[in-house]
């Protein structure tokens, strides 16, 4: 699979974080935007 | 052009058109960049593997100064236009853009290890770096410090515009001081000087991260817009104030 | 008008009581925490002196710009000059001098004797003294534009000092570093000492514009 040497654990962990971060972003970006859209369909002021 | 958009509805109907492709482009791009860039392309003959931390690095560190850039763009168009959007999307930037920078420095932290036997150094690129993170915290602390939008939208306005001058510094502190860190590869006067078996996957991840950026912001902008009209049907009528100033405030992020 | 503003806020602070002898006592306290933390060893915290120097001064100014803008704000004497159709430049200026004098100017005049007690020979803490003062402008530049950016918020003293690190940081590097080259090499004039020099002069033709439109942005 992924054998890069000495090397491994730092690839993985740079793609690991920078995949987590990344995804972090966009499930927060979405899930803000479903609460604000569930706030103004709500019709309560 | 500008002020076509600065009208709301416009504006939604335009983001909802792009919304969904620049996210599909991102999703393309990132598979086909992470994919290339694991398993199909070459090692560097003087790094080894550790090389393949270039494509999630590099894109980051280029959206950290793009973001920035965005932000203090649209802070001059708010400056000078009144554009009432502007306000909005360099807020909605800011977020991501420091996401990306402390992406880019962690990544070159754990590229620099193995590679260059330190995690951290402080050299013009890497210092200029992390103070262009101090300024996005700053900038976001702004928004949150100063509890009327309006006026906290002027203050953030000017803090953007100062920041601005990080930017120079850091594209060109590699080559205006020795440093540690890479001098320019892509953006030279001669041209790219990475294999283009590695150029790449390196494009292909840029894009992705800056298609990224675009949906993310343009998420933010409609979230924002949003909490916005139910702020004004709040104002209207005065039952529960409380809790629309509190999820309004909450969306800085 | 730089003039009479700047008499009637000397006055104000030489009659409040010393309240701007804070910056001097901030900087003798920090120095001596310094000193304390780095331990008993006189070399190791003669290596660390020019950054224990800087820090502190680079604080202490920025601490004493914190109330810089406060009474006027609150009294209403900036919103009347702000509505006078003329620029707000002398007030800055006028501002700016005053941090000059009763912050950074104490400052650079004792940090030679608090430089002694870092294990620095007393000459070259005078020499040190003209490095700080090369970029004493910055720093007091800096701190104007952070106080009126953060003017009338809560914590607007911490929220300053957030804001200004990122333009501190060069000031602090070239200072330092030009500390270093004249403790450790001693040479005076270095190419570290002209950048820093060249920040100043950055510093006082860039921030006033933005400080004075934070002013204005503050009384809306």
């Amino acid at each position: 699979m992924m054998d890069y040497g000495p090397h491994t654990p730092f690839v993985l962990t740079a793609y690991a974080v920078s995949i987590a971060a990344i995804a972090g972003l966009i499930l927060w970006r979405i899930a803000a935007y479903r609460k604000a859209a569930a706030a103004e369909k709500s019709r309560q002021p | 052009m500008w002020s076509r958009f600065s009208n709301p509805a416009k504006f939604e109907a335009m983001a909802l058109a792009i919304g969904p492709f620049l996210f599909g482009a991102f999703a393309l791009c990132a598979v086909f960049g992470l994919y290339t860039g694991l398993f199909n392309s070459p090692a560097d003959y003087q790094q080894g593997d550790s090389v393949r931390i270039m494509y999630v690095h590099v894109p980051a560190a280029w959206m950290a100064l793009a973001s920035y850039t965005f932000i203090a763009l649209m802070s001059l168009v708010a400056f000078v236009w009144r554009h009432s959007l502007a306000d909005i999307a360099a807020r909605s930037a800011a977020l991501p853009g420091a996401v990306f920078t402390a992406l880019a420095l962690f990544t070159g932290a754990v590229w620099g290890k193995p590679t260059w036997g330190a995690w951290w150094v402080w050299d013009a690129r890497l210092t200029s770096m992390l103070i262009l993170l101090f300024i996005y915290f700053g900038y976001m602390a702004v928004w949150q410090a100063v509890p009327e939008t309006a006026r906290a939208a002027r203050f953030a306005r000017i803090l953007a515009l100062i920041g601005f001058i990080n930017i120079p510094i850091i594209k060109f502190s590699v080559d205006w001081w020795n440093s540690l860190h890479q001098p320019a590869s892509i953006l030279r006067a001669d041209g790219p000087t990475i294999d283009p078996s590695m150029l790449t996957p390196l494009f292909a991840m840029i894009i992705a991260y800056t298609a990224l950026f675009g949906w993310l912001v343009l998420v933010g902008m409609r979230t924002m817009l949003s909490l916005q009209r139910v702020e004004a049907r709040a104002a209207r009528s005065p039952s529960r104030p409380a809790e629309v100033a509190a999820a309004v405030s909450e969306e800085g992020a | 008008m730089t003039l009479s503003l700047l008499r009637r806020d000397i006055a104000i602070a030489f009659r409040s009581g010393g309240g701007w002898f804070y910056a001097v006592f901030f900087f003798a306290v920090f120095t001596a925490l310094a000193a304390i933390a780095f331990g008993p060893a006189l070399s190791a915290l003669a290596t660390a002196a020019p950054a224990a120097i800087w820090l502190a001064a680079a604080l202490a100014v920025q601490f004493a710009a914190a109330d810089l803008f406060e009474s006027d704000v609150q009294d209403g004497s900036l919103r009347v000059l702000a509505a006078e159709r003329v620029s707000l430049f002398p007030y800055w200026l006028a501002k700016a001098v005053l941090l000059a004098l009763t912050a950074a100017a104490p400052l650079i005049a004792t940090a030679p004797l608090f430089l002694t007690m870092l294990g620095v020979p007393f000459t070259d803490g005078i020499s040190v003294s003209a490095i700080m003062l090369t970029g004493a402008p910055a720093l007091i530049c800096i701190a104007v534009l952070t106080s009126a950016l953060s003017t009338g918020l809560r914590a607007g003293g911490l929220l300053a000092t957030i804001l200004a690190a990122p333009f501190a940081a060069p000031v602090l590097v070239f200072g330092v570093s030009a500390a270093r080259a004249l403790l450790e090499a001693g040479v005076l004039i270095s190419p570290e000492l002209l950048i820093l020099g060249a920040l100043s002069l950055f510093m006082m033709a860039a921030t006033p514009v933005f400080a004075i439109a934070a002013l204005r942005v503050s009384l809306e």
